[in-house]
């Protein structure tokens, strides 16, 4: 990053930690180490081993320090067909109660702003929000601890379910920024939690999202991410810790974002915990997106299964690392990795770099990576038989893709993302 | 005797090669500035401009820093307590055999590699390299007939100044990597070899290495020039004596194949390990790198690591010409307390370049074992191929099986593939096995061993025999 830059970001960081710190005081420890970690450490370069695949240079030059206002619009896209009853719209940041329906929103949960939970949080709340977002040197978690304001605390206790829509929009019509948003999520006692998590955006605008979750004890949680065509910079990062027969399911699935960065660590920390990590997605122009895994199997008998796929058109970058950390003593894991990639042009690049760490003999760990074009000889196939080029090339995307798609249960909703992605489909120049 | 006697009987002896023969040195002291350098070159008679190459390795080197990013735990080597020549000395000139020093001869029989016994009846040509100083080099005569060049590292300095000038540093820049700088600038000697155009090497070349000398930091340097349309098989096999204090040994292997040369590179590595609690053991810092430089050439790794405290080594491929092909074989074991983050880099460059990786892990003890490669597919590589299959056991639940794979891709044409599995053997194997009579220690040395299949029937005969025998030894105790 250029002193100029650099120089930029840090005052304008300094100024508005300061601003909100001044209004109460219980995260203005933690907003002063955000600020003194990201005015230590910056963005990241290339040379850094958890960057390497994907550059921040261009986020430090470009006009994303302040903050978005807290008024905005809703960007125009069509509604996603939805099983959820309880709807949450937060825009450029800020939990919007007035646009949310929160009427079906049964006793045993709870949804408030992170604004309000910040000024009224006890000291153990204030313990487990450290436990579950710990302080680190990561650019975008620093950012968000400087520039913590507001988000959104879920908390389901008891044996519930509920179905909750979260639409994060970004309104950066009038002026570029960017909005960090610090969510938590807490199930306990059985609970269980179907979250669609939403993302429209338009105009120069960094998301800056983050979640603690804490997964209890038979509790499940199951979550889909969907970018919408239009997002710009997308940060997410999840820490979840998953209990004694937890469940934790994850899929994210996305097209025509400029820069997308999904990070999660799932930690599974009590016996018979299982976690599921899916992502599909389409790229092109000169769009990165970089999917980033850790999975800690913590305990024995915890078992994982990831699934990446994405197809890569134009000048654009993909990244996988995905890291499974089978602890010592963690016997009978199994854990599952794959991460699949198709190159629809000679500009684009994929970088995968699966991890396995194993301290624990009695394990079941595969990882398979592939990275090649649409299989001619397919292709020849369906086209011999009176299939347009277009088509044999859609079907075959939409076969190869099946596998992390068919995780969506509700019909109406996969078929809206396979569309998605497939109008964001770039011409093929590989095949003629 | 069955195999389970034998083990017993390996596992209770201490390390075989354990010894250290008592010949006089003639060394310098320890430390490492340019004059230590001066002072290589002068004992060497070496000319100017390998001091100038050594230099600029030095002042390169001092540049750089000790690298931390390999996943192993080492205690931090002084560069400048370690001896940085040290030659045996010559009773007198050596024209034949019963000229050598018969300590050292001693020395290579008991390492079973009898110079004689090698020339009667094996047809290996054995360069063996004690120390620092090439003592002795067998059926040269009859390669130098084919106009095959094959010697020490010194001789072709002063004999084939050309060769030397063109290749070294070619595949292996001194500014590569802190060790390979290092090695630029002290290494001690080597194997140099030359295949001309056309020629099929009529026989397995081998060094047999052996560090010696209390404190010797050895730095050899091994170039292979196969030039156009000509094969060689080269084999490299180490053993070493039993130390205490940490040996580091940072050797650099370059490897040039010219168009449609073949070049099949085999290792098996079994140094001093450390005992039992870790203390002790060889640190095998080692870059080695071969380039296809022409159309259709080929190189060869093939690998059995079962040695070292630490291993630290990427056998890679630079697949330059077109339709070139790299290949990595590897089975690496560690017991105890040993470490290895080994693996290899394949970078395709040229159109239609294949290569292919199969890698075997094999952790025991609180051993460590790290699988770390990349496939590097540039722009250009037009339809590259690229198979990986990364294998891990784990024999007890205090050892560690790492996988760090990289996989580069900037050509759509481009098909990579890459598998890891990790497993341990079965209770079921075990009693299927038990049930028909064969023992436990048995079952599991047949598994292994066909768990390491594919890479041991890459190995030449001999070694192959040998591979399988060290595998066993090294395995000892680490069945519960």
């Amino acid at each position: 990053m250029n002193n100029e830059a650099l120089q930029h970001w840090n005052n304008s960081l300094t100024g508005q930690s300061e601003g909100l710190s001044s209004t109460e005081d219980l995260f203005s420890t933690r907003r002063k180490a955000g600020v003194d970690s990201f005015q230590k450490n910056g963005f990241p370069g290339r040379r850094h081993e958890e960057w390497r695949y994907t550059s921040l240079k261009s986020l430090s030059e470009e006009g994303y320090p302040a903050c978005l206002p807290h008024e905005g619009n809703l960007p125009e896209v069509d509604e996603l067909i939805t099983s959820s009853d309880i709807r949450i719209v937060l825009i450029n940041g800020v939990f919007r109660k007035d646009l949310s329906d929160l009427t079906a929103l049964p006793d045993e949960v709870r949804v408030e702003g992170f604004s309000d939970f910040r000024q009224r949080a006890n000291t153990q709340e204030i313990e487990n929000f450290d436990r579950m977002l710990p302080l680190s040197d990561h650019p975008f978690q620093s950012l968000g601890d400087a520039l913590l304001d507001d988000g959104l605390v879920v908390t389901a206790i008891g044996n519930t379910d509920a179905r909750i829509h979260i639409l994060h929009a970004y309104d950066g019509t009038d002026t570029s920024g960017s909005a960090h948003i610090t969510g938590m999520i807490h199930l306990e006692g059985g609970a269980r939690l179907e979250i669609l998590e939403e993302f429209r955006s338009q105009g120069q605008v960094m998301g800056n999202t983050r979640w603690g979750i804490h997964v209890g004890d038979e509790c499940t949680l199951s979550r889909q991410r969907i970018l919408r065509p239009g997002c710009d910079v997308v940060f997410h990062g999840s820490r979840v810790e998953v209990g004694k027969a937890g469940l934790f399911q994850d899929l994210i699935a996305g097209s025509g974002s400029r820069l997308v960065r999904n990070e999660i660590h799932v930690s599974l920390n009590g016996a018979g915990g299982h976690t599921d990590l899916f992502g599909g997605y389409v790229s092109d122009g000169d769009e990165v997106v970089d999917h980033h895994t850790t999975i800690e199997h913590a305990v024995a008998d915890c078992t994982s299964r990831e699934i990446y796929r994405g197809v890569l058109g134009g000048k654009s970058r993909g990244a996988f690392t995905g890291m499974i950390h089978v602890h010592q003593d963690a016997q009978r894991t199994d854990a599952k990795q794959s991460n699949d990639a198709i190159l629809l042009s000679r500009n684009s690049e994929m970088n995968t770099r699966p991890r396995l760490e194993i301290y624990a003999d009695d394990v079941k760990c595969t990882h398979g990576a592939t990275v090649g074009e649409l299989d001619e000889g397919a292709l020849f196939y369906l086209r011999s038989r009176g299939v347009s080029l277009e088509e044999a090339r859609r079907m075959m995307v939409r076969a190869f893709t099946a596998e992390v798609f068919g995780e969506i249960e509700n019909e109406g909703l996969r078929e809206q993302i396979i569309e998605q992605l497939q109008a964001a489909m770039p011409a093929s120049e590989c095949v003629t | 005797m069955s195999e389970a006697e034998e083990l017993q009987k390996l596992a209770d002896k201490e390390y075989e090669f354990g010894f250290v023969t008592d010949v006089e040195a003639d060394s310098i002291p320890p430390g490492l500035d340019e004059d230590t350098i001066r002072e290589i070159v002068k004992r060497k008679g070496e000319p100017d401009w390998l001091l100038e190459f050594r230099l600029k390795a030095f002042r390169h080197w001092q540049t750089m820093e000790d690298p931390a990013w390999a996943k192993v735990k080492k205690n931090t080597v002084n560069y400048q307590d370690l001896i940085y020549y040290s030659a045996p000395k010559p009773k007198k000139q050596l024209d034949s055999l019963d000229e050598v020093d018969p300590e050292l001869l001693e020395t290579f029989e008991k390492l079973g590699i009898s110079l004689e016994e090698q020339k009667r009846l094996s047809n290996v040509a054995v360069d063996a390299v004690f120390d620092s100083v090439s003592v002795a080099t067998t059926f040269s005569d009859k390669l130098a007939e084919l106009g095959i060049i094959f010697g020490s590292f010194s001789d072709a300095v002063k004999e084939h100044p050309d060769l030397i000038k063109k290749y070294l540093g070619s595949v292996v820049p001194y500014t590569d990597n802190f060790y390979s700088a290092l090695n630029a600038a002290v290494f001690s000697d080597g194997s140099f070899c030359y295949i001309p155009k056309g020629v099929a090497c009529p026989m397995e070349l081998s060094t047999y290495f052996r560090i010696n000398a209390a404190g010797t930091g050895q730095f050899e340097r091994t170039l292979i020039v196969a030039d156009e349309k000509s094969t060689v098989s080269y084999l490299e096999g180490c053993t070493a004596p039993m130390r205490d204090e940490n040996q580091l040994h940072a050797a650099v292997v370059e490897l040039v194949a010219l168009e449609d040369a073949t070049i099949k590179y085999s290792t098996v590595q079994n140094w001093y390990p450390g005992d039992a609690d870790g203390v002790g053991g060889i640190y095998n810092f080692v870059t080695k790198r071969g380039l296809c430089k022409g159309d259709r050439s080929k190189i060869s790794w093939t690998q059995v690591e079962t040695g070292s405290a630490i291993t630290w080594k990427y056998p890679s491929c630079i697949l330059q010409g077109d339709d070139s092909i790299g290949e990595f074989y590897s089975v690496a074991l560690t017991n105890n307390h040993q470490q290895a983050d080994t693996g290899t880099k394949m970078v395709h460059l040229g159109k239609r370049t294949r290569s292919t990786i199969i890698s075997k892990g094999i952790s025991a003890g609180q051993g460590q074992n790290t699988y770390r490669g990349l496939v590097d597919v540039k722009k250009n590589a037009e339809d590259a191929r690229n198979f990986s299959q990364c294998d891990s056991m784990l024999l007890g639940d205090r050892c560690g099986a790492h996988t760090f794979p990289y996989v580069e891709v900037r050509n759509p044409s481009a098909k990579v593939e890459h598998e890891a599995t990790t497993s341990k053997i079965g209770e079921d194997q075990i009693f299927y096995c038990n049930q028909r009579g064969i023992s436990t220690e048995d079952a599991i040395s047949m598994i292994v061993n066909g768990f390491c299949k594919e890479v041991f029937s890459e190995l030449p005969m001999e070694f192959a025999v040998e591979a399988q025998k060290l595998l066993a030894v090294s395995l000892e105790g680490s069945v519960g």
